[in-house]
Order: structure tokens, then C-alpha cells, then sequence
């Protein structure tokens, strides 16, 4: 899928799509208390949204008009931040994850969505 | 023939292309000779279109009538004229497509960015948005169509004209191939008059600047194939029309009772085939106004195997759309929109004046 999304305008509709598709993924697990692939979703929509601003940056810099890109990329980061403050509200900051066959892991929830809003708030 | 017909043919091709230059676009800023002629005197514009293809359409009956009287070389010299004249036409006379091609072609091979993800008008700023129309909408035709279109953009080396000019010049490729493919499907000289003078068939491919000729091309060359018993190259050349142009997806049962007749090595009857394909290819020109509405140049996807079919009657009916598709024009150029008023009435010349042809004929042939 990612190659028929080639260009840096491609690039910029790939990564926005593939961050919206993994927050909102990250917010239901979480909701369902999934809370070890809520975190890993979270972190793959962060990849994602990390892409975006070098996708615009390049189509800049060969020469594309990029403000309309530049406001939907705001959109998304404020959509997103709204989303992950929900979010904040009703997970638990620290999360003991104990599955069954393996050892139990600590996922630092609070620090990771926080971390998520960060990377938001930089390309406003 | 004499030569002061041709003559007058081609001047009535010449009258066409200095016509179409009435219509060159305000913000088309490459030719700067906008003038709101056609805006200030509709009905005079309306009335030398249909004195320009009515003349069009006399020479074009008269060629048919005198086919015995043309011989070869000259047939071709009729044709190398209609095309040269034809091709420094101003194309967005009767339609802005040629700009689309132009513009996806960019998309791809300007700003290397995929053409059916991306709509040309997310390019803001660029210089040919302000003259062409419907770039709110991703790449409509096949790959094979946007990589064609791709080579007279390369070759233009970024001048719009030449790009114009060299897209007119791959449709004169495939017309001829059509031409020649036409010639080799059947002995007789009346079929290719029928098709390469057909003024519908020049004036949407040569003046608009249509691309329905190129998936033509690809399915004649393939029955041509199929009739030479080379199954492998003429099923590659119909699967490859599909990828120009979709519509020809229709025609897979057809194309695919020859494959397996040609498989099996029995004969196949060709005039039978042309007449299915040309019923086949009628029904998706009629069907279109599903997806919008019916386009006049979409005819070219029926005409030529209506003219293969050699029956008189799909014949006579090919020739009575031929002429009222391209007079459903004049309500436009009446009221220069696209309104309810305009669709409808473009309906009624298009349906109405081969249903009074058909009745007429009916008449005639009972009193």
C-alpha cells in the first residue's frame, strides 16, 4: 500500500491516514482496557504522525505550495491532542500488564500519552 | 475526384479551425487572443457551427456517395489533410478534456506524484488551473492511458502548446492505425470512408482532442490479431484497451468467444462480431448518463464497428447519431452553461433527430 502512495504529497496522505488508523485503534483498546496493544498502537500512530512534517518539508522543497498541507496537518495535530486528553482522563498513569503465560511488564500509559500530545504540539 | 473538392473540404476544415479559435479561454494565457465573441453573439456562433458541420457533413456524404471515384492515394490524401488541418485547432471548443490529460500527465511526471490519489487542484498556484476544468477529480482513465499521455508531455519539454500539438499527434497514430486496421478487416473502400471521415470521429479526436481513439486503436489492432490467428498479441492489445479507457471491458464476452473460437480453430464470424461489439459498445454509450451524461465523442467507441457491421440499417443509424451528437452542441453554444435547460435540450437533438431519420425512412419505404 505504501508504494501507491508515492510523491511527498503521497507521503503526506499515507502517514496522516496510517496515524489517524492507529490512534483511533490505540483509543478503542484502551477504552476496552487492551491496554498492552492500546500502547503499542499509540506508538505506531506516533511513528506515523513523525512522518508527516518531513513529507511537507520535501514537497516544499521541490517546489509544491504547501500551506493547504501545512493547515490539515494543524487540523490533525489538534484533532489528535483533543483525543489524547480524553484519553489522559480515563487511563491509569502506570499499568501492570500481567499476561498469562509471560512475565508482567510496566507500561508508563500517562508518560507515553503525553509524550504522543508533545509530538503533536510541535508541528502547531 | 476532383481536386477543387478537396479542396473545399479542406476549407471547410480550415473554417473549423479558425471557429475554434472564438473559443480560446480567458486565462489561457498561452495564446493571447481571448475574445468574448462567442459570448456576445451566441446565436451568430450557433448558427456558423451548424452551417460549418452541415458543409462538414455534405462532403462527408458526398465522399461516401463518390467512393468509386476516389482512389487510394487520394483517400489518403483526404485524410492526411483532414488531420493536419484538424490538429492546430483550438481544443477546448466543444470540450476542456485535452486540458485534464495534459494536467494528469503533469501530476505524474512534474510533481511525480500519483494521479489517482492526488486531484490537480491540491497543486495550488500552478499555471494551468485557471484554464482548466473538473481538476477536482483524480485521474479518471486507465494507467496505460496516463503513461501514454506522459510522452507527449516529456516531449513538450514544458511548452503547453507543444504538448497540446504532440498530444493531437499520438491520436493521429492511433487514428491511422485505425485506419489501416479498418482496411485490413475488410476489402471494401466504403468502410474506411465511414470511419476516417466521419466528421464526429475527426472533430472529437483532432479538434477536442478526445483519447476514445486510442482504446479504439487497441481493440480493432486486436481483432485484426485475432483474424490472423495470433491470439497472444491480440488479446494483450484488447486487455491493454481496458487499460485506456474502461468501457472496453464490456466487450470481454465477445473477446473472449473469439479467443476461444481462434483457441479451438473455428472459423468466426466477423460481421456477426462486429455487429454484437457494436451493440455491446452502444449500450455503454447510452448507459453512461448513468456516471453523468452522454458525451458526444463517446460515439467513437460504437461508430467503427457499426460501419465493420455492413448492415444498412446500423449503418444509416451510426451516420443519424454522428450527426445529431454533434449538433447537440448548439444548445450549449445557445446558452454558453451547463444547466438542466441545456442537458435536456442536447437530450432531445441527440435522440430526436435519429428517431425522424428512422421514421421518415419507415414512411418512405411503406408509401
Amino acid at each position: 500500500m505504501r508504494y501507491w502512495y508515492f510523491g511527498d504529497f503521497g507521503a503526506f496522505e499515507y502517514n496522516i491516514r496510517e496515524s489517524d488508523k492507529y490512534l483511533v485503534e490505540s483509543k478503542t483498546l484502551f477504552e476496552y482496557k487492551q491496554y498492552l496493544l492500546a500502547y503499542n498502537s499509540l506508538q505506531l500512530s506516533d511513528q506515523y504522525f513523525l512522518k508527516i512534517k518531513p513529507a511537507l518539508l520535501k514537497a516544499q522543497k521541490d517546489g509544491k505550495n504547501i500551506s493547504e498541507k501545512n493547515t490539515i496537518m494543524e487540523s490533525e495535530a489538534q484533532k489528535h491532542i483533543e483525543v489524547l486528553t480524553d484519553l489522559e482522563k480515563i487511563v491509569p498513569s502506570t499499568i501492570i500488564w500481567s499476561p498469562e503465560n509471560s512475565t508482567p511488564s510496566t507500561l508508563k500509559s500517562a508518560e507515553e500519552i503525553n509524550n504522543s500530545i508533545k509530538i503533536r504540539n510541535k508541528v502547531l | 475526384m476532383k481536386n477543387s473538392v478537396v479542396f473545399l473540404f479542406g476549407l471547410v476544415l480550415f473554417s473549423l479551425l479558425i471557429f475554434s479559435f472564438l473559443f480560446v479561454d480567458r486565462n489561457f494565457l498561452f495564446l493571447n487572443i481571448y475574445s468574448d465573441f462567442i459570448f456576445l453573439h451566441k446565436e451568430i456562433t450557433a448558427f456558423i457551427f451548424v452551417i460549418l458541420i452541415v458543409s462538414f457533413f455534405a462532403f462527408y456524404f458526398y465522399f461516401i456517395k463518390n467512393q468509386n471515384k476516389i482512389s487510394k492515394n487520394q483517400l489518403w490524401k483526404i485524410i492526411l489533410i483532414s488531420i493536419i488541418i484538424s490538429i492546430f485547432s483550438y481544443p477546448a471548443f466543444l470540450s476542456y478534456d485535452i486540458f485534464n490529460y495534459a494536467l494528469t500527465a503533469k501530476v505524474a511526471f512534474h510533481y511525480k506524484e500519483n494521479p489517482y490519489l492526488l486531484k490537480p487542484i491540491e497543486f495550488i498556484g500552478d499555471s494551468w488551473l485557471p484554464f482548466t476544468r473538473a481538476t477536482n477529480k483524480v485521474a479518471l482513465y486507465g494507467p496505460l492511458w496516463v503513461l501514454l499521455a506522459g510522452i507527449p508531455y516529456l516531449l513538450s519539454f514544458g511548452n503547453y502548446l507543444m504538448i497540446l500539438i504532440n498530444l493531437k499527434l499520438l491520436y493521429a497514430l492511433f487514428f491511422l492505425g485505425s485506419v489501416f486496421f479498418i482496411s485490413r478487416l475488410t476489402p471494401q473502400k466504403r468502410e474506411v470512408i465511414l470511419f476516417a471521415l466521419n466528421p464526429l470521429i475527426i472533430i472529437e479526436t483532432f479538434i477536442s482532442g478526445h483519447n476514445d481513439i486510442t482504446m479504439i486503436f487497441l481493440m480493432l489492432s486486436s481483432l485484426y490479431f485475432f483474424s490472423q490467428k495470433k491470439i497472444t498479441i491480440g488479446s494483450l492489445l484488447y486487455v491493454s484497451s481496458i487499460f485506456i479507457k474502461y468501457s472496453s471491458l464490456i466487450a470481454l464476452p465477445v473477446y473472449g468467444f473469439i479467443f476461444i473460437n481462434s483457441l479451438r480453430k473455428k472459423k468466426i464470424d466477423w460481421p456477426k462480431v462486429f455487429t454484437i461489439l457494436f451493440y455491446c459498445m452502444f449500450l455503454v454509450f447510452v448507459l453512461s448518463f448513468i456516471r453523468e451524461e452522454i458525451y458526444s465523442w463517446y460515439a467513437i467507441w460504437f461508430l467503427p464497428f457499426g460501419f465493420l457491421s455492413k448492415n444498412k440499417k446500423i449503418v444509416y443509424f451510426c451516420l443519424a447519431f454522428s450527426i445529431s451528437l454533434l449538433l447537440g452542441y448548439v444548445p450549449y453554444l445557445l446558452l454558453q452553461s451547463y444547466s438542466k435547460l441545456e442537458i435536456y435540450s442536447k437530450m432531445g437533438i441527440i435522440f430526436l433527430i435519429p428517431l425522424v431519420g428512422y421514421c421518415f425512412m419507415y414512411l418512405k419505404k411503406k408509401l
